[in-house]
């Protein structure tokens, strides 16, 4: 996984076009697209206890403006594939996976939901048993399901 | 009759239904047809790239697959749907080694992989395919009076290399162009191109909130009388997020939040209640008051 990014990580120039354009680091210091990229080239653990790897709020405004097209938000991705399988990642993601298992969508159709959209004469589109059989055996041969198991 | 696969994704069937209900019914008025898939998942979000790229490729691709053995093309309402969905089109059509991954972990599922499908957002559809000189054939209502803060959002636009909606990704027109055609003001104004902070959410609350706050508050400062989306994490940001700003923050600011085929409808002449205005979290009614219809 790592193999794949690890040529685009290289080519970065460290100009700080990415910070300079990106709106979570202006409001929290926590937060440098470059320097993810930079601890990534000299050790990749080291971003392994690294909370502000999960700030990130996917605008693509510093892939846009790259220089050097590094895409970060794609490379933050593969990177956050190797921490969250470290044990570090947030609990919202672990239940929104848990949900899109146990019902085929991040958010169930409750009888609540389904009287209200009743009232607008709006169908019913939750997922069908066989779609989420589909999503539930993807889930179990991919990577994503060892966070399924770990609960 | 145009007939496309409407993909609802998750939160709007839920959460946010008046995006579903004023878009059918402005499709309606353009007579395009809409097939609901109980096949449909989950789209397949960001969040769960994260997790594992390739098992979230793989139900991106699933969706796919669904709708190409029908032979139908996708509409999503969503923005982060419309690029996860085109993005995974892109990527299995352009990586032989990725598909060949993906294509395993759907044979395991009993799906066979095609790609062999269009994905729409429906701004581009209404924008592009239809024409905003179609839009304008039916619009009903006097919206003259009307400044409205488009706000384009990310992932309709960006990225850019691979989304190719605008010619700026930095600074999309495409939703002013159709306020513009409905005869309302779209203004300009700080942050108009900037990220919602709906994405950190859940993340980090604190921070979600000032990205929303600061936009909210340069909208109120050039006097627009709504804020207009596309997608339905901005639109809760701001119309809900309205309402934490005010319990949290002091922040006493209060502007209509619609949906772009919210603001349609009412210039087409369809009533307030039938497009789902009353599910909001914000108050319309000042803004209805500014319209006057069959003028």
């Amino acid at each position: 996984m790592l193999s794949e990014i690890a040529e685009k990580i290289q080519i970065c120039v460290a100009c700080g076009t990415c910070v300079g354009g990106c709106l979570v680091s202006r409001l929290d210091k926590r937060f440098r697209p470059m320097r993810i990229i930079h601890t990534a080239v000299v050790d990749v653990n080291r971003l392994i206890n690294e909370p502000s790897v999960w700030l990130c709020s996917y605008c693509y405004i510093c892939s846009e403006r790259c220089p050097k097209a590094v895409e970060f938000p794609d490379i933050l991705t593969r990177l956050r594939n190797y921490i969250a399988k470290h044990g570090n990642l947030p609990a919202a993601y672990k239940m929104l996976l848990a949900n899109i298992s146990k019902h085929g969508t991040a958010l169930e159709l409750d009888e609540f939901a389904l009287m209200e959209r009743e009232e607008y004469g709006l169908p019913d589109p939750s997922p069908s048993q066989e779609t989420i059989k589909e999503i539930k055996s993807i889930i179990n041969t991919s990577g994503l399901s060892v966070f399924i198991r770990e609960g | 009759m145009r007939k496309y696969a409407f993909f609802l994704g998750c939160t709007i069937p839920v959460r946010s239904i008046s995006y579903e209900i004023s878009a059918r019914k402005v499709l309606e008025a353009l007579g395009i047809e809409l097939v609901t898939l109980k096949e449909f998942s989950c789209c397949g979000p960001a969040p769960l790239y994260s997790l594992d790229f390739y098992g979230a490729l793989a139900i991106s691709a699933r969706n796919l697959s669904v709708a190409a053995e029908k032979g139908l093309d996708i509409l999503t309402l969503c923005s982060g749907c419309f690029e996860t969905l085109l993005r995974a089109k892109i990527e299995l059509e352009q990586n032989v080694n990725t598909r060949k991954k993906v294509e395993d972990i759907l044979n395991s599922a009993g799906r066979k992989l095609s790609t062999n499908v269009n994905v729409k957002h429906i701004a581009i559809l209404l924008a592009k395919d239809i024409g905003v000189g179609e839009l304008k054939k039916k619009v009903s209502a006097d919206l003259k009076d009307i400044s409205v803060a488009t706000f384009p959002g990310c992932h309709l636009f960006r990225p850019g290399r691979a989304l190719r909606t605008s010619d700026n990704p930095q600074k999309p027109k495409l939703l002013d162009k159709i306020v513009e055609a409905l005869g309302a003001k779209p203004i300009e104004y700080t942050g108009k191109y900037e990220c919602c902070g709906g994405t950190l959410s859940g993340i980090d609350q604190e921070l979600s909130m000032k990205m929303m706050v600061e936009k909210l508050r340069s909208i109120a400062e050039e006097g627009a009388d709504c804020i207009v989306t596309a997608c339905p994490f901005c639109f809760i940001q701001f119309d809900m997020g309205q309402q934490a700003a005010k319990r949290d923050l002091k922040e006493n600011i209060s502007i209509p939040v619609l949906y772009l085929t919210e603001l349609i409808g009412l210039a087409f002449g369809i009533p307030p209640e039938e497009l789902g205005l009353n599910t909001h979290a914000s108050d319309v009614s000042p803004l209805l008051s500014k319209i006057s219809r069959d003028g």
